[in-house]
């Protein structure tokens, strides 16, 4: 999944780049707050380790390919999720630079992608209230695998977005989605069986490990995920295309250039109210055309995505809750 | 994965005896990201542009590698995931077709050959990089570009263990082979597990005794005060500025001329 530069605009590596270190610099100060000397030499550790277990290839059953884990997940259960990102940045970084593998100007995508959404949003929201501490190997293995499947489904999307908002490939955003998720689909879940399986046999010859494992509260886990919609709706929004998008552009040619009106009672009172509601019309603020406006009006839009998702969840919680 | 592992990632590829530039390490990163945005800012048709580009890498990659054949071939890695991403833009492309003389090529097969041209120098960009930098240097740099202290410490700490680990990779990957007879191949799914598994149990040992004998050398547990190095000097932001320069001449002057 590594993105190579030809894929980024300079635009959406530079936003992607912004974005990534305000994650790293969020993570080395939460890791000097709670500093134990220990651990560094173990994240470095890690780190190479997670560089030289990408080396053992594994043969892909009857397809005559070989693959290797990503290792976000693995980090994560063993560093925590701050330590983690910071360990496998270090490695996306060292590949870019010495190796050529991932490109210099998309390394922030890349972090992104392969770092953020395994350490910050699977680890805390999917594997650790699965695994449970640790208990079972069975738990382990629907905890790696649930969290590996989520976290490549999450990074590809990340590569859709922001191959489309480059504008470097001519496919629709529906055909590239459906061309991708399905891959990691499978990706994802031989990861997360390969991931289960080491994390158990650690489990039973060094518990030890896991004892001390930071954990991530899921009230950062969720802020750091406000801040990346924040980050998408608002920063690459500036930056996307304003080319009309698939089904928009299939329209177009259909109607080769004739405009498309439907005159019926039902149609006008429907506009009326969609005119009368929209207090965003075409993703900007009232009256604006600019590029800025419509960063405003994706990043008010979150927010009040935001808000209706937590009012659902008020609405639909458990009663003894309230009390 | 596609680097060479047969190199260590300790020398960064460079030949014994190649004289490196005597440039800072914070400059060389500024120089190879600079580079990368402008080669990436190319429309999606100017495949000439972008031709023209390749030489300011392709001359980097001559002038500092040994082995120049290997560092090309190092840098087509990143040809393929450019190749997958633009393949259907041939078909999908209305644009109207370009007129070479010979023959009129469709729009959507040019900006496939930009975006593979394109990938093909940013990572030889990269290639170059690893070239006239040590993977220290390189720590350095970032450091002296502002990334927080413990990250520099981190990524210091972690190139020193590459070598190390991936040592311990082949060898097992070798006794893996022996046993199995499964000579330079992938190992069985099934296997996997367990030949990770104890390669991280030896990493974790790895861990306890360098921290016993950092401790033993008087580590005292804390993070450097102001990172690694001196920031980046009047000098290197010069140079960097002059390099964007050269970059942008290469960028606008022949569309101008050309056109």
């Amino acid at each position: 999944m590594h993105m190579a530069d030809a894929l980024v605009s300079p635009a959406v590596g530079g936003v992607m780049i912004a974005a990534s270190a305000g994650l790293l610099w969020n993570s080395a100060r939460r890791l000097k707050e709670n500093f134990e000397p220990a651990r560094v030499p173990l994240m470095g550790v890690m780190g190479a380790f997670v560089f030289a277990a990408q080396m053992i290839n594994f043969a892909i059953p009857g397809t005559g390919s070989s693959g290797h884990i990503g290792g976000g997940m693995l980090l994560a259960a063993v560093l925590g999720s701050h330590g983690a990102f910071i360990a496998l940045s270090c490695v996306l970084a060292i590949q870019a630079f010495m190796f050529a593998d991932g490109g210099i100007l998309a390394l922030g995508c890349n972090i992104f992608n392969m770092g953020f959404f395994p350490c910050f949003v699977a680890y805390p929201l999917i594997f650790a209230p699965i695994a449970g501490g640790m208990k079972s190997p069975a738990r382990i293995m629907a905890a790696s695998i649930l969290g590996c499947v989520a976290a490549l489904q999450l990074g590809a999307f990340g590569v859709v977005l922001e191959t489309l908002c480059s504008g470097v490939t001519e496919l629709p955003f529906k055909t590239f989605a459906l061309l991708m998720q399905p891959i990691h689909l499978a990706i994802g879940a031989v990861e997360g069986a390969l991931t289960g399986a080491v994390l158990a046999f650690l489990k039973s010859s060094r518990p030890e490990v896991f004892e001390k494992t930071p954990k991530t509260p899921a009230k950062s886990a969720c802020a750091a995920l406000m801040i990346a919609a924040v980050a998408m709706a608002g920063g690459l929004s500036l930056a996307a295309s304003s080319d009309p998008d698939g089904l928009e552009w299939s329209v177009e040619r259909a109607a080769k250039g004739a405009e498309i009106s439907a005159d019926t009672p039902a149609h006008s009172a429907s506009e009326k109210i969609q005119n009368s509601s929209a207090v965003l019309p075409d993703y900007n603020l009232p009256g604006s055309e600019s590029a800025l406006g419509g960063a405003a009006a994706g990043i008010a839009g979150t927010f009040a995505a935001l808000a209706a998702a937590c009012a659902l969840g008020f609405l639909l919680r458990k009663p003894d809750s309230a009390s | 994965m596609p680097h060479n592992s047969e190199t260590p990632p300790g020398s960064g590829g460079v030949a014994a005896g190649v004289p490196r530039p005597a440039f800072s390490p914070a400059l060389k990163i500024a120089l190879a990201f600079i580079y990368a945005c402008f080669a990436v800012s190319f429309p999606k048709y100017d495949l000439a542009g972008v031709c023209i580009f390749a030489s300011l890498p392709l001359f980097a990659v001559c002038a500092y590698s040994k082995d120049v054949g290997r560092s090309l071939k190092n840098s087509l890695a990143a040809i393929p995931v450019a190749l997958a991403i633009g393949a259907a833009n041939p078909w999908l492309d209305a644009s109207p077709p370009f007129d070479f003389g010979f023959a009129k090529i469709p729009a959507g097969a040019v900006s496939l050959a930009v975006l593979c041209a394109k990938a093909w120098e940013c990572a030889m960009a990269a290639v170059a990089f690893s070239q006239v930098a040590s993977p220290n240097e390189m720590a350095k740099g970032l450091a002296a570009l502002g990334v927080p202290c413990p990250v520099a410490l981190q990524m210091s700490l972690t190139m020193r263990y590459i070598p190390i680990i991936s040592g311990e990779a082949k060898r097992m990957g070798a006794a893996y082979s022996a046993r199995s007879g499964r000579i330079g191949g992938a190992a069985k799914i099934s296997d996997w597990p367990k030949l990770a598994g104890s390669l991280m149990l030896r990493s974790l040992d790895r861990a306890a005794s360098v921290y016993d004998a950092m401790r033993a050398r008087g580590f005292e547990a804390k993070f450097p005060r102001g990172g690694f190095s001196g920031r980046a000097s009047a000098s290197d932001f010069i140079a960097a500025a002059a390099f964007a320069c050269v970059c942008a001449a290469f960028r606008f002057l022949p569309e101008r001329i050309f056109s």
